[in-house]
């Protein structure tokens, strides 16, 4: 084990694999180390960089709740050299990983508040270590609604995980696609429609309420203008960005949106925080 | 902070200290013709550092690349297994370096230990003694230099450890500014003679100043940014920038990198993981996965490393700007784009 080399991975063992879709994938990862695995310690929120020698790195949130410890889970989608070549991991075969960095959800703050979960296609994943935060530790918040959408039904992600949602007494659950495909008929009970439409469609209060919303640059714009329309001011609402990074901790200089590091100040902001930065720049 | 101690020391001297610090085994680094450019190149010989050239020209890139090499292993690994890599660290004496790169080293130093500590930058740092030359001659100022506009100085000692100065037409001021200078001239100072002097380099500041064009303060856009962030003068002066990042390699400033793995040809599964410069003016840099780019155009991106350097550093780190105005970037541009010139026309104080 190397400490003081700050580029130096862990070394993971990929226990699990799942599809989530035809792109996306999940992988259920384990420290190598059995000292690290008892204490490795990370918030919901935080990221990390993982690769395969010789392939190289790629940025993703930690997808798994912080109170599942043990292992860490992250989703990934294919969309290039790194991301294709996790893809050919089996399990038993080994994943780098440095991490965890960035800030986290501010989840002291949203204690004892109504919380609005707002997820647009694998933006899902960031937000389910929060989701599960949170229903981990339910009875200190106050009503749960979570409004997941995704394109289309080929593109939803963490199946299992939203039919345990849907089927909670204690949480709301709403579902979304932008379109319904002909082999869908009869066989949707979500709605079909972009979720700021659908948000404001849902009468949800803005009262003693958090908003959190992840997902891609473009539905994060508008979801954030229709939660203003419903009440909420820019500070109580959540979201995170995902500049491309490097090295994750502030040196190579890719992330920053103006004098803001994503990888170190981020990658959580409030919409105040956003509505402070230069507008064009992410 | 160590009171100074100067003293005067012939070119014979200085020539004598330079034999002195190849006979003790150190690594010298100093400017040398390489083809048509001035570069930092490793000395054998003491003929080779040539005082005079050093004192008029500028080098064509940066010493920064001492410290933080545009390509360099950050973990190797065979197959499944990997190694740690230490960076290679022989006592180096950087020589003849100016006042505005020992400076961009402190601006660098706060980056690379911005909460994580960079060990291949740092320990390159600790093992290299810094000889710096103020622009203290006739010709070591020319028509790009504007250190003067960004808080720069060009007789100032910050980031070296010992600062020579011309005195007359035959000597030198050396002034001994750190610890560690102190030891590098202890011990390589037999048969050079040293004269007490009370002067300063700082002495012929006001004399120096004289021979810039280039005066206007940069460093007020920090606080007039949202103003400036969509000046439409920027996107003129800029949008005829080819992307090409020679000027970020060139700057000694310029931090931003790339990591990647590069599989060693010829082998079966072994290779290195790299750190490689990188430039904010290439498209790429910021490009998503997704195909989102958030700086879509060339003058986006031109905006993005001059703000970088005049008003995000400085917002991030310290008051000072990330640029030191060593005028390298404008003297290298292929289509003569030039920071202070964008800027102080944004800034609306005219052509200089
Ligand atoms: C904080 C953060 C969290 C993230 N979380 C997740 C997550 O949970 N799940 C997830 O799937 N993703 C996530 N991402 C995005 C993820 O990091 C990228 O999708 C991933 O790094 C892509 O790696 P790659 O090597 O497969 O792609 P690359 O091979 O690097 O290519 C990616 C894209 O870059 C562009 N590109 C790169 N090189 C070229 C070239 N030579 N020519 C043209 N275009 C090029 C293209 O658009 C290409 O599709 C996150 C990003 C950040 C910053
Ligand atoms: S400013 Fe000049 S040197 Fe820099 S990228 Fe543009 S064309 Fe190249
Ligand atoms: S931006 Fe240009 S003038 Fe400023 S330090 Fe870099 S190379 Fe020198
Ligand atoms: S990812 Fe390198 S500076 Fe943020």
């Amino acid at each position: 084990m190397c400490t003081n080399n700050i580029y130096y991975p862990y070394q993971m063992k990929l226990t699990e694999i799942r599809d989530e879709t035809h792109d996306i994938r999940t992988f259920k990862l384990e420290h190598v180390d059995p000292k690290l695995k008892e204490s490795f310690t990370f918030l919901a929120g935080q990221f990390g960089l993982y690769s395969i020698l010789g392939e190289g790195e790629a940025t993703f949130c930690i997808a798994s709740a912080p109170t599942k410890q043990g292992y860490i889970e992250c989703s990934f989608k294919k969309v290039g050299k790194v991301t294709t070549a996790l893809r050919s991991l089996e399990v038993g075969d080994l994943v780098g990983f440095r991490g965890p960095y960035g800030n986290a959800f501010p989840i002291e703050q949203m204690l004892r508040k109504n919380i609005l979960f707002v997820g647009g296609g694998i933006g899902l994943a960031p937000l389910r270590s929060l989701i599960d935060n949170v229903l981990d530790r339910r009875a200190e918040f106050k009503a749960v609604t979570i409004l997941y959408g995704a394109r289309s039904t080929a593109d939803i992600i963490y199946r299992e995980q939203l039919a345990a949602w849907e089927a909670r007494s204690d949480v709301r659950f709403e579902k979304t696609v932008d379109q319904l495909r002909p082999q869908d008929e009869g066989k949707w009970s979500g709605h079909v429609g972009l979720i700021p439409h659908i948000l404001s469609k849902m009468s949800v209060s803005a009262e003693n309420s958090v908003a959190v919303v992840c997902g891609p640059p473009i539905m994060i714009k508008f979801t954030i203008a229709e939660l203003n329309r419903l009440g909420f001011n820019d500070s109580s609402i959540i979201t995170t960005l995902e500049n491309r990074m490097k090295c994750g901790f502030g040196k190579c200089g890719r992330c920053n949106i103006g004098g803001t590091y994503v990888c170190k100040d981020g990658p959580v902001f409030s919409a105040s925080d956003l509505k402070g930065l230069p507008d064009s720049d992410f | 902070m160590k009171s100074y101690n100067s003293s005067i020391v012939t070119k014979q001297g200085l020539k004598q200290l330079i034999e002195n610090i190849l006979a003790h085994k150190y690594r010298l680094l100093a400017p040398k013709k390489s083809g048509e450019q001035l570069s930092f190149e490793t000395i054998l010989r003491a003929e080779e550092v040539v005082l005079n050239q050093l004192l008029r020209t500028m080098t064509t890139l940066s010493p920064k690349e001492v410290f933080f090499p545009r390509t360099e292993p950050v973990l190797r690994y065979t197959g499944q297994e990997m190694h740690d890599v230490e960076p290679p660290t022989p006592e180096t004496v950087l020589f003849g370096i100016r006042p505005c790169d020992a400076r961009g080293l402190e601006l660098l130093d706060k980056v690379f230990t911005w909460d994580y500590n960079d060990k291949f930058y740092l320990k390159r740092r600790e093992a290299t003694t810094i000889v710096t030359f103020a622009c203290s001659d006739q010709a070591s100022v020319d028509e790009h230099c504007f250190c003067l506009g960004v808080g720069g100085d060009p007789t100032a000692s910050s980031g070296s450890d010992l600062l020579l100065s011309t005195n007359g037409d035959d000597a030198f001021l050396l002034e001994v500014i750190t610890e560690k200078g102190e030891r590098l001239l202890n011990s390589c100072k037999e048969g050079v003679e040293l004269q007490a002097s009370d002067k300063r380099a700082a002495d012929q500041l006001e004399a120096i100043k004289d021979r810039f064009v280039r005066k206007q303060d940069l460093t007020e856009v920090r606080h007039k940014m949202p103003e400036y962030f969509d000046s439409d003068q920027l996107v003129q002066e800029t949008y005829r920038c080819l992307g090409c990042g020679i000027c970020a390699m060139s700057c000694p400033t310029c931090h931003c990198f790339d990591i990647v793995d590069e599989p060693k040809a010829g082998t079966l599964g072994e290779g290195a993981r790299v750190k490689n410069w990188d430039a904010c003016s290439f498209a790429l840099f910021t490009k998503h996965a997704g195909g989102h780019n958030p700086r879509e155009l060339q003058c986006q991106r031109c905006r993005q490393r001059y703000f970088h350097k005049l008003a995000y550093y400085p917002q991030k780190f310290s008051e000072e700007s990330l640029c030191v105005g060593c005028g390298r970037c404008s003297r290298s541009c292929p289509v003569g784009l030039d920071i202070y010139q964008a800027v102080t026309h944004v800034l609306g104080k005219g052509r200089a």
